[in-house]
């Protein structure tokens, strides 16, 4: 079916809004999405389901979840509902946030037509998995995280999480959507189990190693060698018989060179604790739920790896600190920035790096920033830490004498010299 | 298909490909219709691209129909679209481009250019059509229209936007990243397109504006419904072969796909 719905056509919702369809914006498996402006002229997204969607079951589960109300505002939640104009017809669809053009998918970015940088990419997946844990602690599920459902914004890495239409409680029996192939965890391919929270932390890993390696983690050589790629064989690969690309234990299934080109490259671009997570993910995770790495451990893995991201001085790429780092791009090596040691963390300065709440209090707060590296206006040879936040620093020299950095003042970057920021200390190395 | 009025005018053979796939045999896998046209640049750069056009409508109708054959084959598409299909289409045609090199026979080898996936460079159009759904794939200039019940005809895929002659083309690299597709689910319970109607852009460019290309779908539609599918195939070369002379001077490739009674 195609454009179910005129544009110009007037709706009326359940909250007695009207809305008026302005133009088709896509079309998927369970309906279309079209733009709808209420009377203020504020756009919205409307999803018009399919006849064979639009089932009662499915407006309760939406009257349900509007109800509710959205779990973090990176989802695109159901506002409102709206019933089909036309007398006797089941048709109905709901009202939600209208996506910017400025969030791209994961297929944008495995295309390049988004080239978020490595910094960005951490945020995204910190916010993803920030949404999916704060889904989770509600007793909800997803059952179907895919590509279709992400959009990140590559300048910094906000996220918003669309098709919440499908969200039940956890291990509900009831609903009719299983997840979309690829993403399926194995024992809902295998064992017809029902999507829970533990199938979507399955899918959300296979969501970041495509946003980290821009590659499926089960598709190596087995997929390479079939050509004739139907049901029986995708049932074979992701679901009765999955084998991780770079399973420590089993190499049958590595990435071919020259058609599995992105994995070789990005696989080993990561450092190893990234590396093994992953490999966690899709080795004990891939057979047993318990062992899937849950949202906080990402959200720390990529944090980490945020507070690592250093440049090359040759060729201006983003690597990942190590011991001796050498450029992945240029195969430089390269002189790491002063650092600062917060205990647990460990974050490079580098021109353009800043000191989040987060760093001073574990909280994943990214968007409170309470100092940023800056450079000293008469000697650009100088670097320093300006202070951003309301409150002063305690500034020790290694030589012991202590200086106060009040807010808008900075303390420079001398290797050995300690800042107390209050809540933690850390120290420039 | 008909060779454009500048191609006849300096002796260029015609180098669009067309080629269509019915299966209607449901005992033998699903019912399904497959259209896939295709557009040699036909410039100095490619000289082999009428064989590029052909071996594209080959792979893709070849790549497309092992995929219509799966018991769901909605599902397999809506897996493999973004990117397994796209590579695989890439894949397939550069080998098939390649081969033909090899085997390429010439009077003199030594005028023979050294191989390039440009000497074959071309668009491609497909449309599958079957129970349940309607898929569609674009790579490069042309249009994918559908006639609505309303009789209005609207672009599937929106079209190219580039300037001049500038086309994407299965022979650049990673070309895969420039292929579209758009998967519609069709509901048994809901009005479906009354025609889709595939054409290489020889078409469309022979029209000042959009308006009227869309225009000429619907028409077609129109003498489809009036007339009989005969008198449409029967005709259809005729108005092909005065709207290049009238119009963009290029080959067109004209794919309909129709459900008929």
């Amino acid at each position: 079916m195609l454009y179910a719905l005129k544009d110009g056509t007037k709706l009326l919702s359940k909250h007695r809004m009207t809305y008026t369809v302005k133009r088709f914006i896509a079309s998927g498996g369970q309906g279309e999405v079209y733009e709808v402006d209420d009377k203020k002229g504020q756009a919205y997204a409307l999803k018009w389901y399919y006849p064979h969607a639009a089932t009662p079951y499915q407006q309760k589960l939406i009257e349900r979840l509007i109800e509710r109300g959205a779990p973090d505002p990176c989802f695109l939640w159901p506002l409102d509902i709206i019933a089909s104009p036309q007398k006797g017809e089941k048709a109905f669809g709901y009202v939600m946030r209208l996506r910017t053009p400025t969030y791209k998918s994961i297929v944008d970015l495995m295309k390049r037509r988004a080239e978020p940088t490595f910094s960005a990419l951490c945020m995204a997946a910190i916010n993803l998995a920030d949404g999916y844990q704060s889904l989770h602690s509600q007793g909800l599920c997803y059952r179907d995280i895919s590509f279709g459902n992400l959009f990140f914004n590559p300048a910094d890495g906000e996220v918003l999480i669309c098709d919440n239409d499908n969200v039940t409680v956890n291990q509900d029996t009831e609903s009719g959507t299983y997840g979309t192939p690829r993403f399926m965890a194995p024992e809902i391919i295998t064992l017809n189990k029902s999507p829970s929270t533990e199938t979507d932390l399955y899918s959300m890993a296979v969501l970041l190693f495509y946003m980290f390696v821009l590659h499926h983690p089960l598709e190596g050589a087995i997929e390479a060698n079939i050509k004739c790629f139907d049901a029986k064989a995708m049932e074979k690969i992701y679901g009765h018989d999955p084998i991780f690309i770079y399973d420590p234990k089993n190499d049958k299934n590595r990435p071919i060179p020259g058609y599995q080109d992105n994995a070789i490259i990005f696989w080993h671009m990561y450092p190893p604790y990234l590396r093994e997570m992953f490999t966690r993910a899709f080795t004990d995770g891939l057979r047993n739920g318990n062992a899937r790495i849950v949202e906080k451990e990402w959200k720390d893995a990529f944090v980490r790896l945020r507070n690592s991201i250093l440049y090359c001085h040759g060729c201006g790429a983003e690597n990942f600190f190590n011991k001796k780092p050498t450029c992945w791009k240029c195969r430089a090596n390269i002189t790491p920035p002063p650092r600062l040691n917060l205990g647990r963390q460990l974050l490079m300065l580098n021109h353009n790096s800043a000191v989040f709440a987060h760093h001073l209090h574990e909280n994943f707060d990214f968007s409170t920033r309470v100092g940023k590296v800056s450079q000293h206006p008469q000697d650009p040879k100088r670097w320093g830490l300006t202070n951003e936040s309301k409150d002063s620093w305690t500034y020790t020299k290694t030589s012991g004498d202590t200086a106060i950095i009040e807010p808008g003042k900075t303390a420079p970057l001398a290797t050995g010299a300690k800042i107390n920021f209050g809540p933690i200390e850390g120290t420039i190395e | 298909m008909v060779q454009g009025a500048t191609h006849i005018r300096q002796d260029k053979i015609c180098q669009d490909a067309l080629l269509l796939c019915e299966n209607g045999n449901a005992s033998d896998g699903q019912v399904f219709s497959i259209a896939c046209v295709a557009d040699g640049h036909g410039s100095d750069r490619c000289p082999f691209s009428d064989q590029g056009a052909k071996a594209a409508v080959l792979v893709a109708t070849d790549i497309l129909k092992d995929l219509l054959m799966n018991p769901d084959p909605k599902e397999m598409l809506a897996a493999q679209k973004d990117i397994r299909l796209p590579r695989q289409i890439e894949a397939r045609w550069k080998e098939t481009v390649h081969k033909m090199y090899l085997e390429q026979e010439v009077e003199t080898p030594d005028d023979m250019p050294p191989f390039s996936y440009e000497l074959y460079g071309s668009t491609l159009l497909a449309l599958a059509a079957a129970s349940g759904f309607i898929f569609a794939l674009q790579i490069g200039d042309g249009d994918i229209v559908a006639i609505e019940p309303d009789g209005l005809a609207r672009w599937l895929l929106p079209p190219c936007d580039h300037a001049g002659n500038e086309t994407e083309s299965l022979c650049m690299d990673e070309c895969w990243k420039y292929i579209r597709t758009q998967l519609i689910p069709i509901d048994g319970e809901s009005p479906v397109p009354l025609m889709f109607l595939l054409s290489t852009d020889g078409y469309a460019n022979s029209f000042v504006e959009s308006a009227g290309f869309l225009k000429v779908g619907a028409d077609i539609y129109r003498m489809w419904r009036e007339h009989g599918r005969d008198y449409v195939q029967e005709n259809l070369p005729a108005w092909l072969s005065q709207t290049t002379t009238d119009g963009s001077g290029d080959d067109i490739a004209v794919a309909i796909l129709a459900k008929e009674g």
